[in-house]
Formats: structure tokens, sequence, C-alpha cells
């Protein structure tokens, strides 16, 4: 029998643990059996892989240390679950499945938000009325003296810029950021899950941009193509084109009245949507790990 | 010379299955237990946690974290157990407790303990029997020592498929349904963790002959 070490590395010795493994087929075999019959070391590995398995096996274990009975504090403490929720959770691999949803949410927000930027328009109703951003009725706010028509940009968009402006501008957040409701909150919600996205429209003062953003419209006070502006929190009267609407206001919590004047955006209910999605996604992705402390594993 | 027919089946011969004649106890008592008796899913812990114990520890080379392991299997069983679905409680067990080992590697894969610290501990070794001739029993000791040593040089994915073919039975398929991979990975994982494993041993061979 040759058995030059120089032979042997020729060999292929994962065939012969396959062949202990019983995962060779027929052909594989025939060549497998060639090798241990022509070669002793393919013959010694291959009696190896049976005495270490044999030895494996034989492994002595220690005793265990303790009891593993649970006590009624144990079972208090772990509670148990319903079995719709163990079918989900060993299904759905709750975690795996929150991180996929918080993923698609984030992706969604981000698009959604983008699409705002990028191909504003919204709906038909607003698409054509000039941008408008009405303070709602925070002391000072509807004072004349800080009425300020912007920069007109081909007489239909009006953008501020100046300071003066930027009053009514900023105490517009307060009220719509306190009255408004489902986008306002969503928008927020959002910015907990997908806080880089949204964090410029939440730090970067004011607030009627995150709005708008909701709505499709002018995003951050820069300027936006003629046309594309949407109304803040309520349609402008028509031919205003100023930065301002002192004296028709609309209540605080305009933003329902928009949605009534001209019904709910597709972009909103979209935002709305991935913004939820993204945040039941990341509450499947850390309620496991933050029962699993609670329950002090 | 070997031939690699013979050994297969050998093998196939040294893991026998047999079904469990107690299943039917493990059943009744699981289903005490779903309703809400804390008693019977003790039962149940009594009947089952030294197989557990030894499955585990075989995965989790630390006495400690092994018991740390199958302490979590039976709190995880206990709570999950209204979705048992019939079946063996035992592999039900067993899965679950493979799960919590392999959690447990995972969690403490950055903050490794010097494994299977009872084999350098002299205050605990294997018991001896008594018909045993004290150089056999030092040979087996030995043995335990250097294999334990090398399995825990192993990755952890390549030494649980070891384990759960050679010294619990499980097949390829059920390897993979409870470690989450496909079975092509599972039958590469033992055949190229088995090399591994015995090119390390290759310079203690004399102790695993005869």
């Amino acid at each position: 029998m040759p058995t030059t070490p120089a032979t042997h590395a020729t060999h292929d010795e994962l065939l012969l643990a396959r062949l202990y493994g019983g995962d060779v087929d027929e052909r594989e075999r025939g060549q497998a059996l060639n090798q241990i019959a022509s070669c002793r070391d393919c013959a010694d590995l291959f009696a190896d892989f049976g005495a270490i398995a044999t030895a494996t096996a034989a492994l002595p274990v220690p005793p265990r240390p303790r009891d593993f009975k649970l006590t009624e504090a144990d079972a208090a403490r772990v509670g148990r679950r319903s079995a719709v929720w163990s079918i989900f959770d060993r299904l759905g691999r709750t975690r795996a499945f929150g991180g996929a949803m918080m993923t698609a949410g984030l992706v969604g927000v981000v698009f959604v938000g983008a699409l705002s930027v990028f191909a504003p328009g919204g709906s038909a109703s607003t698409a054509d009325k000039p941008l408008t951003v009405v303070a709602a009725p925070v002391a000072g706010a509807s004072s004349p003296g800080h009425e300020q028509s912007g920069q007109k940009n081909g007489g239909d968009t009006a953008i501020a810029t100046t300071a003066p402006n930027q009053v009514p501008v900023a105490s517009a957040a307060p009220a719509t950021a306190g009255a408004t409701s489902a986008s306002a909150a969503t928008a927020a919600a959002a910015a907990t899950a997908a806080s880089a996205a949204t964090a410029a429209a939440t730090d970067q003062g004011p607030l009627p941009a995150a709005t708008t953003g909701d709505r499709g419209s002018a995003a951050v006070p820069t300027a936006q193509p003629a046309g594309s502006g949407q109304a803040a929190f309520g349609p402008a009267a028509d031919g205003q084109g100023a930065y301002g609407v002192p004296t028709a206001a609309p209540p605080v919590g305009s933003l329902g009245a928009t949605l009534t004047d001209n019904g709910p955006d597709a972009r909103q209910v979209a935002f709305a949507a991935f913004a939820g999605i993204g945040i039941l996604g990341l509450l499947l992705l850390t309620m496991p790990r933050l029962a699993s402390r609670r329950r002090g594993r | 010379m070997p031939d690699g027919q013979a050994v297969t089946d050998a093998r196939e011969e040294q893991v026998p299955r047999v079904e469990d004649p107690g299943q039917g106890i493990d059943v009744a008592l699981v289903g005490q237990a779903v309703r809400g008796e804390l008693a019977a899913f003790n039962q149940l812990v009594e009947r089952h946690q030294d197989h557990l114990f030894a499955l585990v520890y075989r995965l989790v080379p630390d006495r400690d974290q092994a018991a740390d392991a199958v302490q979590e299997a039976f709190l995880s069983a206990y709570r999950n157990i209204a979705s048992f679905r019939g079946g063996s409680v035992k592999s039900w067990l067993g899965r679950i407790a493979i799960n919590a080992a392999m959690d447990i590697q995972r969690a403490r894969r950055r903050r490794p303990s010097q494994p299977y610290p009872e084999f350098e501990d002299e205050s605990w070794q294997p018991p001896a029997e008594s018909d045993v001739e004290p150089e056999h029993q030092a040979l087996a000791v030995e043995r335990s020592r250097v294999l334990a040593a090398a399995l825990s040089a192993l990755p952890f994915d390549q030494r649980n498929c070891i384990v759960l073919y050679d010294v619990d039975g499980y097949d390829y398929g059920e390897i993979a349904r409870i470690m989450g991979v496909s079975v092509g990975t599972v039958k590469s994982r033992i055949h190229r963790g088995r090399l591994v494993l015995r090119n390390t041993l290759a310079p203690s061979r004399e102790l695993f002959r005869g």
C-alpha cells in the first residue's frame, strides 16, 4: 500500500468525511473506498473519524449544578404567552420581522418625503394656489406689522426670508404642533424611526416647513418652482401671493380644515402609513429585548 | 482495512431511534401544564432536566453557562407551552434547549470563558468504575480532556452540528431545522468540523485507539 505523504496530500480528505457521514453518491463512494484501500493515511483518517465520534458521544457530563424546577415566583415572572403570539413569534421571528418592517417604513417615509421635495404637486385642488403660510393665532402673529410679502417668484409663490417674517412663521409652529393631529403627530413619530430623515424638518426652525412637507409642498424655506407650493395650513385667498394672511387666518387646528376642504392628500396618507409601519417595526424589534431584560434574563 | 459501508452502518447502529416510552406521560403533563398546573410542568422538568443538561453541556462548554441555558429553556417552554402541537415532548424541549444554548453562545461570544473547566478541575472528574484499571481510568480522563479542548476550539456552529449528529443522533434535516440553516450547510459544517477535529487531535490519536 503506498503510504507516502506526497501521495496522500493529493487525496480528498473531505470526501472521506462525507463518506463517514453517509453523504456521498455511488461514484464518490467508490472513489472514497478506493482512496481508503490504496492509502494508509486515508485509512487512518477514516478510522479516526469513528474513534473520535465514539469518544465524543462518551464524553462525560458533570452532574447538573441545580434543580431547574420553576417556583411560583418564576411562573409569575415569566407569564404565559397566548398560542397566537407564540406561533407568530415562532414563524415570524419577531425581531427579524420587526427589523424588516422598520426598514420598510423608513424607506417609505424617505421616499414619500423625497417625492414631496423633488416632485411637488400634491392634490390638484391646491396645486395652482400660491404658497401661503398662515400664522396661527398666536400673540402677535396676526399683527399687520408682522406681515410681509415675500419675494415673488413668477407671481405665484412667495417665500419668506426676512427677519420680521420669522416671527409669525415661528409662532405658527406651536399652534400647529399643538393643535393638529395626525400629520404632526405622525411627523414627530416618524422622527423617532427616521430621525435622520426628519431631523432637518424638526430642527431647522420653521415648523411650517415640516408641516408643509407633509402636504407635499415646499419643505424648506427656499425658492420653489412656480405653482408648486401649497397652502400650509389652509387654502390661501386667490391672488394673495403674500407670505402671511393675517385676517383670514383659520382657527387653530386648521389642518383639519384643510383636509375638509381639499380631502386628504395621498402623500399624507402614505407618509402616515409608512411612519406607522416603521414605528410598529421598531416596537417589534425592541419589545422582545425589553421584555427579556425585564424578566432579568 | 475498514470498509466504508460497514463503518457507516456501524455508526447508524450506535444511535438507535426508539420511541420514547414516556411520551404518553409527557403529553398528559403538558396538557395539565397548559391548564395552568405548575406542578405538572415541574414533573416534566424533573423527567427531562438531566437529559437536557447533558445535551446543552456538550454545546456550551461551561457548566454554569449550560445550567443557565437549561433554566432559560424551561422558562421558555413554560411561557410557550400553549404552542406545543403534539409530537415528542422530549424533542420539543430539546429544540428549545438547543436554541437557548445557541443564544448563550452568541451572547458570550465576545467574552469567552475557559472551555470545559471541569476537565481541568481536579475536584470533579468522571466517576470511576470499580472494575476499571487505574491506568485505563487515567487514559479516559486524559482523552476526555484532550477531546473537550479540541471541541471547544471548533467554531460553535461546527461544534453544535457535530454534537447534535454524533452525540444526540439528530439527522441532517432535524439539525437544519433546529439551527435555521440548509441541510447542505449542516453537512458542510459537520464534515469540515470533523476534519478540523481530527487534525487537532492528530498528535494525541493514540489516546483514541483501542
